[in-house]
């Protein structure tokens, strides 16, 4: 028993953080993901690339446990989430950024900012995140809604740095922005993976998602049906063009 | 003696007064349901029996236990919210999947059940509750005359409004009670106990409908009937003022029971029905409310 544990400790370091395994879940009577599978390592950052109503934005929400049923098995740091409510995984470390970014307008944004709770020790402090995002410092006092799509982006972001989670499920977060911002959130992106965040993206726009990920996972009617290492990306591009369809 | 337009001062002062007690009422109730209605999504009929509750526990709390006004007025909103949690957890919490209707016939329905259980009990004539003796008496004003309790009920009033406006707009707590209202999932995803917030806004809502209970003992008689004929007032000011606005439901609730007196004044027969005429226009104007955000 001793000497088995003593085994299996090596293999725990490189073994995934996040796992997902056969993973369906439903909106209402509607079954929208059919077994999705797929491992993240420790300081990864994935994208689930596929077209519209594939699954993808479905699949963060069933990690995060904020979809009516799902059944499978999403192990994070080898524990079984797969019964657990929303607020138990966040308190686990993992935190989410949706793709309606999810500003409340009743809320300044500073309370946007400040209010995801601490989860872990070590959140990123505020001063750390107004580098990351400066236009945020000039704005805290304005409405949350008021600010622009690109600064709202950057809220959602920094307010779950500020937590403690180091795996973040960022949904679409370049959707309608302008290249500029597109390119900012790419090195913010960048900068969190040096840091050792493990992050799960969605993207449409696959040439950003080849910008700042290690390995990309094809969605496809509810199904993860390839997986593409960033460094095959250019040799793989016809077969990716036929997935997304452009 | 000074005449305005035609009306002794004393008349319109005393009528304003008693617009401005009225208004303290509506103000606390209005703002209990629209911070319930706001969260929870469910149109709270039970609140009008939930200050009759008050002010029946009130007096429970002196005539059977010998407890004053003063500890009432702090055991009592905590009794009553208790309940509230409990009616919460047992029954309402099993409605939040349905349509709001169910929610509304269910909370009707427990109101019936204690009003009928207290009728049983107590009759329906009304029981006694003295003004304690540290309010009894009053101020001549010159212009009118005040009696303490009666300045009392709209200075307490207007504390409780005004320091749950504050905790709402103001505070960490508050910005969660907005936060959820906006987006419980999204407040849930970030690792905060959404249903734990709702038994509790809950039990605040129906503490606060306890509270006034409390404070009208003294003014009207303790009867089981007294929350239903308020509530329907109350109702007609959450909607002027807009489901879910804090400071719309206090201000209406305020303006409202001032526009009530003057009417007393000015037009008596209309007294009974201006409110439910203002809400009409409101309702064709603006049908959010005068301070609802348009979704």
């Amino acid at each position: 028993m001793h000497d088995a544990a003593l085994a299996t400790k090596p293999v725990a370091a490189t073994a995934p953080l996040l796992s997902v395994r056969d993973l369906n879940a439903w909106y209402g009577e509607s079954h929208a993901l059919h077994g999705i599978d797929f491992e993240v390592k420790p300081g990864e950052v994935v994208t689930l690339l596929g077209r519209n109503g594939a699954g993808k934005t479905t699949t963060l929400k069933a990690i995060m446990g904020i979809l009516g049923k799902r059944t499978g098995s999403v192990t994070f740091e080898g524990k079984e989430t797969i019964k657990l409510p929303a607020r138990s995984i966040a308190r686990q470390g993992i935190a989410y950024c949706p793709e309606e970014r999810g500003i409340f307008s009743s809320l300044s944004v500073e309370e946007n900012l400040m209010l995801p709770p601490q989860v872990k020790p070590g959140g990123m402090p505020v001063e750390r995140i107004f580098e990351l995002f400066p236009n945020l410092k000039e704005r805290l006092n304005s409405q949350g809604t008021k600010l622009s799509g690109g600064e709202q982006q950057m809220l959602a972001i920094g307010r779950i740095l500020r937590t403690g989670a180091k795996t973040l499920l960022l949904d679409e977060p370049t959707e309608g922005l302008a290249p500029v911002i597109i390119q900012q959130i790419g090195k913010t992106i960048a900068r969190l993976k040096q840091e050792g965040f493990t992050i799960v993206l969605v993207e449409q726009n696959f040439r950003f998602a080849a910008t700042v990920a290690d390995r990309h996972f094809v969605v496809e009617q509810g199904k993860v049906v390839d997986h593409i290492l960033n460094d095959e990306l250019d040799a793989n591009i016809e077969k990716l063009h036929a997935y997304l369809g452009v | 003696m000074f005449e305005l337009i035609g009306i002794p001062p004393q008349a319109l002062f005393g009528q304003l007064l008693l617009g401005l007690i009225n208004g303290s009422f509506y103000a606390m109730l209005s703002l209990g349901l629209a911070i319930i209605f706001g969260l929870l999504n469910i149109i709270n009929f039970t609140h009008g029996a939930q200050y009759m509750l008050g002010a029946f526990v009130a007096w429970m709390l002196l005539n059977y236990l010998g407890i004053s006004y003063w500890w009432a007025l702090f055991l009592v909103p905590v009794i009553v919210g208790a309940t509230g949690i409990v009616i919460e957890r047992l029954l309402i919490s099993r409605l939040y999947h349905l349509d709001h209707l169910y929610g509304l016939l269910l909370t009707f329905g427990i109101a019936l059940i204690m009003q009928g259980v207290l009728r049983n009990n107590y009759g329906i004539s009304g029981l006694p509750y003295s003004i304690p003796p540290q309010l009894a008496g009053g101020q001549n004003l010159g212009f009118m005359f005040l009696p303490n309790y009666r300045g009392w009920v709209v200075v307490a009033s207007l504390f409780v409004c005004l320091g749950t406006w504050f905790v709402i707009e103001k505070t960490r707590l508050g910005a969660y009670l907005r936060a959820a209202t906006e987006n419980p999932t999204l407040v849930g995803a970030f690792g905060i106990n959404v249903p734990l917030m709702i038994t509790l806004t809950y039990g605040f809502g129906v503490a606060l409908a306890g509270f006034a209970g409390v404070l009208a003992a003294p003014i009207y008689s303790v009867n089981p009937n007294m929350g239903a004929e308020l509530i329907i007032v109350v109702f007609a000011v959450v909607v002027i003022g807009g489901m879910g606005s804090i400071l719309g439901a206090i201000l209406t609730g305020f303006g409202l029971g001032l526009v009530e007196g003057l009417t007393r004044v000015f037009y008596p027969e209309g007294s009974a029905v201006v409110i439910f005429v203002i809400m009409a226009i409101v309702l064709m104007i603006k049908p959010a409310g005068l301070f609802g955000r348009t979704a």
